[in-house]
């Protein structure tokens, strides 16, 4: 027989072996997590400082809303200087090495009504153009008494190769204007935005014979200004007028969602300060909250607000530029401050104008400024943490990409243990809502209890205890998270509370899990 | 935890065993061609019951109380070791017709699995690490060995005495040597605090696409003659087998510890830069002292040295002794000998029955049975032949070896 049946069927059960099920059980698993202590420093943040002074915790808010760069406004464009030469003579045989000469030419730069007596240019180029029509090799001289670096002028020759009245040649060459300064006075130091130049060309002095010249043989010079940004000038600026208004996000406030607080006071100070040489009148407009979510618009009132003020040139003493300024301080008894913050905007308005030179040249053409010259905005609010809070609802989104947990099937249930010690006077109230990439809801997880505020009566950290267990059906869709809203609902332990400048929570999280292992 | 799965039962190396202790006669008639086909499974255990690693390799659901009972059985410390192989060789004696050597290509599946390991080890696998809430952890001394691999082999064969050797490729599946010299981890009773004291080594090898790593080894099998008393002559088969060395080149995962940490939680920072990729899992693990990294290295395979004495197939005795010894010496484990009688039931019958001691620490009776046919042979046995049998014995062992030849 058949042995070679027999060695092909112990053959194929040597290839193929049993089918295997799955071998899966149960563990139960606790570790820790998260260990950390929030402090009433870590919640401050940006603009945001704490002062702690005898009355007491305060939350200081400092931040310079605008600033007016007056080089924004008064600019040099972009322009071209033309002049040229020629003889007066219908035709003329010029000996070699011959000079012709332009001296003190003035040119006029148009600024609008800014009238300028000097500049120091902090960025910029021109670039010198010669054409040469003569029929010899000629040499161009350009000097320009107006711009100097370091006392010295701009003094540039150039070498033109033979031309014609047809086709002059041309040669060319730039400089770099970084730092230079530039005389705007003209020849005799009495005008204004004027340019002196002078110019030489000499014919070639090695050519063997001389150059007939006709009155239409015309050499062109033009000088390029290009892409001047001023560093210091002096002179009228003219009569500016600017009319803006800026918006001022405050992202953090965007979390909060429902709810209210009550302040004891508030002090905000709103500061313009003028670090030009010249006058300027400003009026702020309007100032509005803005809360996005509830879609309440609340403006400020102050009888200050609507109605001109005047700011001081700035002056020098002892070579130091002393800036000047205008205050406003307002606070609950002047305005509207409480109900104002109270709003909780996220979003502040604030519509103002600035007139600079409002009456025109009254000071001889002697504005200034120089690289920090500016008129800027301040605002410094001041909020005593002496405050009241009912069911403020604070929501924050977080990215947590738990697709990479591995076996996240394998979870059968568990929940998360949260253990706190609070000396903050807030109860809290968490919930979990986790998201997929759509941010469709997976789950809700609410904890258990709310995580404890200290009361002002007690001495000891409040000690809380506060359980998360999602669902049972979550586990198998956990891999789908990618975001995690964390909700919490504040309200005051007590009535009215100071929330102390040391006040901090420590926290642990540690987990329970049933791990079902298969393979 | 597949794969610490995996380990547990692959990795262990008490009884990696890829011979048999089936009879061998000395053959020296002459063969044109020869086929044997040959395979095991052997699975040891020093506490595991047969009913638990069975659900282990076979599938089913372990109840809690069943790993409580399995965890109340442990020791501290414990073994447990699982080897599978079949191999098919074709051994051609034709092919030099005027030498004395033939020649013969092998192919055979080979997995070979040891584990050390501690009751807490066991405890904490099977239970989760909530039963051991405020009680350390030991895991001392634990360590998991693991091969899986096919061999691709050919080589030459005597004619007469069926000596041979050859050279083989190994394609490796996967391979873990992994050991903790020391250590515990504690959690306490609240679970927020643990601390974990550890120092080990581990090199694996999963692969993560087609690609495969290689080794190289050999393999040697001799029978030698022996004059003892009364110018008796006896055989002596000597066998090396899987001796070489894995290449591991790539996908290749070493990691090495020696901390001693208080761990009681993250910083939301830590959190943060890690959901925010700014850290990654690797300064993570950095900073529980664990280090990785992908480097190539050239382990050796988990092969052995076996003698057996060789009776002859023609005698007129009714009775011949057995008796012979395994090691192995990439992996620490006492080694293996065994000895017995062999009965001549028929001219082409034989049973043989032997105690063997070494793998189990323990004695263990095997037996064997081997049939010879005009063209065939046929042998069938076990090397634990009580507890192959019983759900609450400790291991399992199954043999066979078919020749057939013209």
């Amino acid at each position: 027989m058949n042995i070679k049946w027999l060695f092909l069927i112990l053959l194929l059960f040597s290839l193929f072996g049993c089918r295997k099920e799955i071998t899966n059980w149960d563990t139960q698993w606790s570790f820790p997590v998260i260990k950390d202590q929030l402090n009433l420093q870590d919640l401050v943040t940006d603009s945001l400082t704490l002062l702690n002074d005898t009355n007491g915790c305060k939350l200081v808010y400092d931040k310079t809303l605008y600033r007016i760069k007056l080089a924004e406004f008064i600019k040099i464009p972009d322009t071209t200087i033309q002049s040229q030469l020629a003889i007066n003579f219908p035709s003329l045989n010029v000996s070699p090495g011959t000079i012709l000469s332009q001296k003190d030419i003035e040119n006029k730069l148009e600024i609008g009504d800014a009238e300028l007596k000097k500049i120091k240019v902090k960025k910029g180029a021109i670039t010198i153009t010669f054409l040469n029509p003569l029929a010899t090799k000629t040499y161009y001289t350009i000097e320009i008494p107006s711009f100097t670096k370091d006392g010295v002028a701009v003094k540039k020759t150039l070498m033109a190769e033979k031309g014609s009245t047809n086709s002059p040649s041309v040669v060319k060459s730039t400089l770099d204007l970084s730092g230079y300064s530039i005389d705007l006075r003209g020849v005799n130091n009495h005008t204004f935005n004027t340019i002196v130049t002078n110019f030489d060309m000499q014919l070639d002095s090695t050519a063997s014979s001389a150059t007939k010249v006709t009155n239409k043989d015309i050499t062109k010079m033009s000088i390029a200004i290009s892409g001047i940004q001023i560093e210091y000038a002096q002179g009228y600026f003219g009569n500016l007028h600017i009319e803006s208004s800026t918006e001022l996000p405050v992202t953090s406030l965007q979390k909060i969602t429902n709810g209210n607080f009550k302040l004891s006071e508030a002090t905000v100070e709103l500061n313009i300060l003028n670090s030009c040489k010249l006058m300027a009148k400003g009026k702020i407009n309007s100032l509005i909250s803005r809360n996005t979510l509830s879609g309440i618009n609340i403006s400020f009132q102050n009888q200050q607000l609507n109605n001109p003020f005047y700011i001081a040139p700035a002056w020098t003493k002892d070579n130091q530029l002393i800036t000047t300024d205008k205050k406003f301080i307002f606070n609950s008894s002047n305005s509207n401050l409480l109900s104002f913050i109270e709003n909780l905007g996220d979003l502040y308005k604030i519509n103002y104008d600035f007139e600079l030179n409002p009456y025109g040249n009254l000071n001889g053409g002697w504005d200034e400024f120089f690289p920090t010259s500016e008129i800027s905005l301040h605002l410094k609010s001041i909020i005593p943490l002496h405050i009241q809070v009912n069911n403020l609802n604070f929501k924050d989104t977080l990215d947590l990409d738990l697709s990479n947990i591995p076996n996240g099937k394998s979870i059968k249930s568990g929940q998360f243990k949260l253990h706190c010690a609070s000396s903050f006077p807030l109860d809290a109230t968490v919930s979990l809502i986790l998201l997929d990439g759509f941010k469709n809801i997976l789950e809700t997880i609410e904890g258990t209890a709310r995580i404890a505020g200290k009361s002002k009566f007690s001495s000891e950290n409040k000690i809380s205890n506060v359980y998360f267990a999602p669902t049972l059906g979550f586990f198998t869709k956990m891999n789908s998270v990618k975001y995690v809203i964390v909700k919490t609902i504040f309200n005051s332990v007590d009535k009215s509370f100071e929330i102390p400048y040391n006040g901090k929570i420590d926290f642990q999280l540690s987990t329970d899990f049933e791990i079902n292992t298969h393979y | 935890m597949q794969r610490l799965i995996f380990l547990f039962l692959v990795i262990i190396q008490l009884p990696i065993r890829s011979q048999t202790s089936l009879p061998a006669f000395i053959d020296t008639s002459l063969l044109r061609h020869e086929i044997v086909i040959q395979g095991k499974t052997d699975l040891y255990s020093s506490s595991l019951q047969n009913g638990f690693s069975n659900k282990l390799l076979f599938g089913g659901t372990f109840s809690s109380d069943e790993i409580s009972k399995q965890v109340s059985l442990q020791d501290n410390h414990n073994s447990i070791g699982l080897e599978s192989n079949t191999e098919i060789e074709y051994r051609n004696f034709t092919i030099f017709p005027k030498k004395n050597w033939g020649m013969l290509l092998k192919t055979s599946a080979n997995t070979i699995n040891s584990v050390h390991y501690t009751r807490d080890f066991f405890g904490v696998l099977f239970q989760g690490n909530h039963t051991y809430l405020g009680t350390p952890i030991q895991l001392n001394t634990s360590s998991v060995q693991s091969v899986s691999h096919f061999k691709f082999g050919i080589g030459f064969i005597h004619k007469k005495t069926k000596s041979n050797f050859s050279f083989n490729v190994f394609q490796l599946e996967n391979y873990v040597n992994s050991c903790i010299d020391y250590g515990a981890i504690y959690v306490n009773d609240s679970s927020n605090l643990s601390l974990i004291d550890l120092k080990g080594t581990n090199i694996s090898y999963f692969p993560s696409s087609k690609h495969r790593n290689i080794g190289f080894g050999i393999d040697l099998d001799l029978k030698i003659p022996i004059n003892v008393f009364n110018d008796r002559k006896i055989y002596i088969n000597i066998i090396a087998k899987n001796f070489g060395i894995g290449i591991l080149t790539k996908d290749v995962q070493y990691n090495y510890i020696d901390t001693n940490y208080i761990f009681q939680g993250f910083s939301l920072n830590q959190l943060g830069d890690f959901f925010d990729n700014k850290s990654t899992a690797s300064t993570t693990l950095q900073t529980l002292k664990i280090y990785s990294s992908h480097a190539m290295r050239i382990s050796p395979l988990f092969g052995f040295i076996q003698f057996d004495k060789l009776n002859a197939q023609v005698t007129t005795t009714r009775y011949q002794s057995i008796f012979g010894a395994r090691m192995y010496p990439s992996i620490s484990f006492i080694p293996f000998i065994y000895a017995g009688v062999q009965i001549k039931c028929t001219s082409k019958i034989w049973l043989g029955i032997h105690e063997n001691y070494g793998i189990t620490n323990s004695l263990r009776t095997g037996l064997y049975l081997k049939i010879i046919g005009k063209n065939f042979g046929l042998n069938l046995g076990t090397e634990n032949l009580i507890d192959s049998f019983r759900a609450k014995g400790r291991g399992r062992s199954i043999q066979c070896k078919l020749q057939w030849h013209i």
